[in-house]
């Protein structure tokens, strides 16, 4: 085999050969060589001159200095000479190392052809872990390393209100105009707060995403329209202005054909006419999904009594010569003023200044980095398997590369080419690889949560390819450094006595090999462990009552433009009307509305008053969500009566005015009574005056924003005597409920044509996307924790096959000895579990460090849980016993006789 | 292209050198006494060219050198025409004639 293989590393480059020998024997140092060799050449005229005079009869002393004078200017000769050949030999240097590296590279190619399936099983292996680490970076990148797709982005911030403790959250209309009046760190504030309105008059009626902000939103953010003009006019933005929007480059593709004379024309937005100002571009469009912008605007007669309504977000500019901390520092001197000035609502807020980018993906920057360790891991783990690969060929080339040296090539020159191979095959894996990552970073986007924020910044590019390249390189210098070191020990002669015995290889590289496996092992361990806790996470969320029952059922929102709909009184009777239809569809087993959808994170908290007892400052009156459903909502969500009873038909407008509390505002806000026959009195400002009520009954707690966050006490309200204009209606079926859902929304047609069904989602549905985010996290770990281990189980096979091959003799002469076949097995396999328990002994101790940066990733369950380690040790162990035991049982069948004969 | 004088006999050497290879490989010295002898004493050949041509020679490769035992035994850099060599000189031969000619032509006219 060795002769039909032309190693580069023998025969020299042909074309140079007159010389190539003596170039090599004197590499370096070029530069002295170069002034040697026409130093010595010099010396060998002048002498072979002076010679020739001292024959003709010359003094010597006078020769010489003949010889020096016919040659000439000998100094200026020499440093001419000197310079050419040190030109010469760096041009030749570098082109031998061109020649040498296509010759290394043709090599490795060639010998990689030979070996087809040690090929396969390396490139793929790479391909896999260079691919998963290109996806998930293509993904980190895209969402936490791109900036916001605005002007100086890092200058964007939210500013928010704090109440007790640390989290950020919305503030009230007042708080937000005195925020603006009084900061000095901001060119300007704008509010943010959400505003759905239904779009008709151009094909049916959508309900469309919007957000109302100030005047100068976009120029906080500093994006520029696309026609028209990106800012609200002082006519816009007071109270009961013009009534205009800025249109999302989205929504007039795709809903008005790009038609450029829309800037300027009149759109029909929740039945009324507002004028297009401007068109957004949509890459710059934020909030996330927004399609229209309204201009804010609020009562100046009820700003004063604003100050506790808490539901806008803040967004604003840092002025160029302000940090961040100068910024916090002014907002929290503001938050402290308004404090003083307002004790009773203002008494315990505070103010932070929030970067807009973690604002947006701060959230995301734990779960995505620890996915990136995970996938780098995965690679770690490849890079073991293909050194561990590297290590088995490299017995069989030992001879090979032994002869070589014998020949002359130097230790250098074999490093060098085995280092050739393992980048071959590490950018061979990477080129796979990033082909591998093209497709999933799709397949990531596609199954990522709607929830993330960013995804359509994610993309496969330049920079990405780089980074595959990078990863490519350093992987393949990992892998290839130490089985090229391995192999390349200067002990020729050994070799090459042990070459043509498959007993000649040396203790150290098993110890190498099981170094190696050892690793994996580890490596492994801690992804399983990762993997396992956000299993018994999900598995402890998804054990969590929503407190409603999600089968066969279906919800829709349902908004009534005031405009049309100008009363509550109006909106109640059209509601009713539809509920009767509603529950008249084939199919539909009964069907309810209310006021927002539980694990939605939506809900507002309104502080009250409860009848009877000593009045209390404003701040420190208690808060609760406040709901208001229809009497059939309960029955149709599977929502139980633990104690009273629910709404009926009799609680209508007019009549004895009722309330409903959950049993966590029971427990909360009367502990050791019985609720029931109380009466209660939000502070919510209605033109019907306060909303109040006899409590008449406690009902089962719903988990409102998700399954994971603490239970709200929360009070219901029923619909017919506080009617509101968005509902989301609810049916329970006893058919497919898509299905029921067309007949629904031809029925609401009928009623009113220009009304948007929107938000069309089965309850099981609502129960998924609330979980889909903690869903894909444990989902992607355990897929490379499946990677893992199967690359594990690979590493642990190899290296058990190849010892039983490697003492094949060995085992030959004890079983001749009268070992029993299943004693053999019995060794082998305990070599192999030994190194696995070595493995999982490291791997859990790193495990055991790392899982406590997961902290709030992990729900009910410890980052120490025993159930996962015992599952991790017991599979890495059922593992290792399988991995080992199929080589094992081929020890159990080797033929003495012919095992003994072997070499 | 236009030569200058010193062009020319920087050239001139160049050919000589190049036709003194043609009879085997030599070192420098020898081609020293070479071109002296053939020449009759007529061409005194400065000797800091002469290893300048051989270098720049070496640098295009026209030439290769290789140490070897000279006569008298000791080390000496023995220079060889290659495959270019031979082409240069023959194309500088052409040249060198051409111009020879040109030159007798217009002395002749005077």
């Amino acid at each position: 085999m060795i002769s039909r293989l032309r190693s580069p590393a023998c025969s020299g480059p042909s074309k140079v050969s007159g010389n190539s020998a003596f170039r090599r024997a004197f590499r370096l140092p070029l530069f002295k060589r170069a002034a040697a060799g026409v130093e010595e050449e010099f010396a060998f005229h002048l002498d072979m001159r002076a010679s020739e005079l001292i024959a003709r009869g010359w003094d010597p002393e006078a020769a010489r200095a003949e010889a020096r004078r016919q040659f000439g200017d000998v100094d200026d000769a020499q440093t001419y000479c000197r310079r050419t050949d040190e030109r010469r030999e760096k041009r030749i240097m570098r082109s031998d190392f061109w020649t040498e590296l296509m010759q290394d590279i043709a090599y490795a190619l060639r010998s990689l052809r030979k070996a087809p399936g040690f090929a396969m099983v390396a490139i793929l292996t790479l391909a896999l872990g260079i691919g998963a680490n290109t996806a998930i970076f293509s993904v980190v990148r895209g969402i936490l390393l791109l900036p916001l797709p605005f002007a100086q982005p890092d200058r964007v911030v939210m500013v928010a209100a704090t109440y007790g403790n640390p989290k950020p959250s919305p503030t009230s209309p007042a708080n937000a105009y005195d925020w603006r009046a009084q900061n000095k760190s901001f060119t300007s504030m704008s509010v943010v707060s959400g505003h759905s309105a239904v779009l008709t008059g151009s094909g049916d009626p959508e309900k469309i995403r919007g957000f109302d902000v100030g005047a100068d939103f976009f120029s906080i953010l500093g994006v520029k329209a696309l026609h028209g003009r990106s800012a609200f006019t002082p006519e816009d933005s007071v109270w009961q202005g013009t009534k205009s929007v800025l249109m999302s480059e989205t929504l007039w593709r795709t809903r008005f054909g790009s038609d450029t004379a829309l800037v300027g024309r009149m759109i029909t937005l929740d039945n009324e006419r507002y004028l297009v100002a401007g068109i957004i571009p949509a890459a710059s469009s934020w909030p996330a999904n927004s399609l229209l912008w309204y201009p804010f605007t609020f009562d100046p007669a009820k700003l004063a009594q604003s100050r506790g309504a808490v539901y806008l977000n803040v967004v604003a500019r840092l002025k160029p010569d302000v940090t961040l901390a100068t910024a916090s520092a002014d907002m929290s001197t503001i938050a402290a003023r308004l404090a003083k000035d307002y004790p009773n609502v203002n008494d315990k807020v505070g103010a932070v200044v929030v970067p807009l980018q973690e604002w947006i993906t701060g959230s995301l920057r734990r779960p995505l980095l620890i996915l990136l360790g995970g996938v780098a891991f995965v690679l770690l783990i490849a890079c073991a398997n293909v050194a561990n690969l590297l290590l088995v060929r490299g017995v069989a080339r030992a001879g090979e590369l032994a002869v070589r040296t014998a020949l002359g090539a130097g230790r250098g020159r074999l490093i060098r080419q085995l280092v050739t191979e393992s980048m071959v095959l590490s950018l061979l894996g990477g080129a796979a690889g990033f082909l591998l990552a093209i497709v999933g970073t799709r397949l990531l986007v596609a199954a990522a949560p709607a929830s993330i924020p960013r995804l359509d910044a994610i993309h496969v590019d330049a920079t990405v390819l780089a980074f595959t390249l990078v990863i490519a390189t350093v992987t393949g210098a990992i892998f290839g450094l130490v089985p090229a070191y391995q192999m390349v020990r200067p002990d020729i002669a050994k070799t090459l006595r042990e070459a043509g015995r498959s007993g000649g290889q040396r203790a150290g590289s098993h110890a190498a090999r099981r170094v190696l496996v050892v690793a994996e092992v580890a490596l492994s361990v801690m992804l399983l462990a990762g993997a396992g806790l956000l299993i018994r996470s999900f598995n402890s969320l998804m054990s969590v009552d929503p407190g409603f029952r999600t089968e066969s059922s279906i919800s829709f929102a349902l908004s009534l433009p005031t405009a049309k709909y100008q009363t509550p009184a109006l909106q109640a009777a059209f509601l009713n009307r539809v509920m009767e239809r509603m529950r008249a569809l084939p199919g539909v087993q009964s069907a309810g509305a209310g006021f927002g959808m539980p694990l939605t994170n939506f809900g507002f908290g309104f502080r009250f008053t409860i009848a009877g007892r000593p009045p209390l400052k404003p701040s420190d009156e208690p808060d609760a969500e406040l709901r208001v459903a229809t009497p059939d909502y309960f029955p149709t969500m599977g929502i139980r009566i633990v104690k009273g009873r629910g709404f009926t038909d009799l609680d209508r407008a007019g009549g004895a005015k009722v309330l409903l509390l959950t049993e966590t505002a029971a427990k909360k806000f009367f502990p050791g009574e019985d609720p029931i026959g109380k009466h209660v009195i939000f502070g919510v400002n209605r033109e019907a005056g306060p909303l109040e009520g006899d409590i008449v009954g406690i009902v089962a707690d719903v988990k409102q924003s998700s399954l994971a966050n603490a239970t709200l006490p929360q009070f219901w309200a029923p619909y017919d005597q506080w009617p509101m204009s968005n509902m989301n209606v609810v049916l329970h079926t006893t058919r497919d409920p898509q299905a029921v859902v067309a007949d629904a929304r031809s029925a609401i047609k009928q009623l009113d044509p220009d009304l948007a069904v929107a938000q069309i989602k089965t309850l099981d549905a609502v129960l998924a996307e609330s979980v889909a985010q903690p869903r894909f996290y444990m989902v992607l770990l355990t897929a490379f924790s499946i990677v893992a281990i199967v690359l594990s189980a690979i590493g642990i096979y190899g290296v058990i096959a190849y010892l039983v091959s490697q003492r094949s003799r060995e085992l030959g002469i004890r079983m001749a000895l009268g070992a029993t076949p299943s004693r053999l097995v019995q060794m082998v396999v305990r070599e192999g579990v030994a190194m696995v328990a070595v493995g999982v002994g490291v791997g859990i101790a790193g495990a055991l460090a790392l899982t406590q940066l997961m902290g709030a990733l992990l729900f009910n369950v410890k980052a120490t849980d025993p159930v996962t380690y015992a599952a991790v040790t017991i599979l890495l162990g059922v593992v290792a016993l399988i991995a080992s035991s199929v080589p094992a049982s081929r020890a159990a069948h080797i033929d003495p006789a012919i095992a003994m004969r072997a070499d | 292209m236009t030569k200058t004088p010193s062009d020319l006999i920087y050239g001139t050497l160049n050919v000589l050198v190049l036709k003194t290879l043609t009879w085997k490989p030599m070192h420098g010295y020898a081609i020293s006494n070479w071109l002296r002898d053939r020449s009759g004493g007529t061409l005194t050949i400065d000797d800091a060219a002469l290893y300048k041509s051989l270098h720049r020679l070496e640098e295009q490769g026209a030439i290769e050198s290789e140490w070897g035992m000279s006569e008298n035994n000791r080390r000496a850099k023995y220079y060889r025409l290659t495959t270019i060599g031979r082409r240069q000189l023959r194309d500088e031969r052409a040249a060198f004639h051409d111009f020879a000619l040109a030159v007798t032509r217009v002395l002749r006219t005077v």
